[in-house]
């Protein structure tokens, strides 16, 4: 439950980073080849882990 | 990414983060459609020029969409909103605290914008660092509505909502209409009681479920028939 919280966190953080942040990066570190595989990325996980938190509220009421 | 869509998966994450009050959920979920909400003026200049479809997607809908809603400025302005909302039920038992509320609001706000980014077509960038800066942000391998990931999200969201309503007996709905979600799981979970009222099992609720099933269906092709849906 916490790694899942912590992945679902992170992904926030990830997001805000690829939608916030990422076009005002020099392009010496923002390299754009990135962008896609990263963005796909945080997307499949973000859903994964809150599946994982999800499925625990169901389990812990049961 | 649909409006159904952003609705469905803040609401998800809200109850994914514990958020025990029906109205946190609520307010969590509207906070992620939220920023689709210029979608108001676009109606508004349907009418201003009188119902000229073209003249209001060019002069009002192409240069509102996406720009003064999808930003840090607006995810700011949500969360303010939001708690102070809360903080005047914060008070009432069972009710999560305003800053958890508003904290998470604002995260389904920058979910909206992350998948407005990946799903919202290159033709339409958001600017994420309105007001302080009208730098439009796309990428060009951005899904359109109608291409297939959108569309998997989208169902993948609406069987969701269905398993969550069997399992728990409370779904996305209830962002809603409390009244319309306690129907609606009432009906899935096969006749048992669900909020205000209570579906007798046998043929006349098995018909219901079929009609619920059939209208979903033909909503969806509502929605996506004319976006040009494809598998590709």
């Amino acid at each position: 439950m916490a790694i899942a919280r912590f992945t679902l966190g992170f992904c926030l953080a990830l997001m805000c980073l690829w939608t916030f942040f990422w076009p005002f990066l020099p392009a010496a570190i923002a390299d754009s080849s990135l962008l896609r595989p990263g963005c796909l990325a945080t997307l499949i996980v973000f859903f994964g882990a809150t599946l994982v938190l999800l499925a625990a509220r169901c389990h812990e009421e049961e | 990414m649909h409006g159904p869509t952003h609705l469905a998966v803040s609401w998800f994450v809200g109850e994914a983060v514990g958020l025990r009050s029906p109205k946190a959920r609520r307010i969590v979920a509207l906070s992620g459609l939220a920023p689709d909400i210029d979608v108001l003026a676009y109606l508004g200049a349907i009418v201003y020029f009188g119902f000229d479809k073209d003249k209001a997607f060019g002069q009002v809908w192409q240069v509102v969409h996406h720009r003064y809603t999808h930003g840090l400025g607006f995810i700011l302005l949500t969360g303010l909103l939001v708690y102070w909302l809360v903080a005047r039920t914060a008070s009432k038992p069972g009710m999560d605290s305003p800053t958890k509320v508003a904290f998470w609001a604002m995260a389904a706000s920058v979910t909206h914008n992350f998948f407005d980014l990946v799903g919202g077509g290159p033709t339409w960038p958001i600017y994420p660092a309105w007001p302080l800066a009208d730098t439009p942000w796309s990428v060009p391998w951005s899904w359109t509505l109608a291409e297939w990931p959108n569309a998997v999200i989208l169902f993948a969201c609406l069987g969701g909502m269905f398993w969550y309503a069997k399992l728990r007996g409370y779904s996305p709905l209830e962002a809603i209409n409390y009244r319309l979600d306690a129907w609606f799981c009432g009906i899935v979970q096969q006749g048992r009681t669900g909020g205000s009222g209570a579906v007798a099992d046998g043929p006349g609720a098995r018909r219901t479920r079929i009609v619920i099933y059939l209208g979903l269906i033909l909503l969806i092709l509502a929605v996506l028939i004319p976006l040009g849906f494809r598998l590709d």
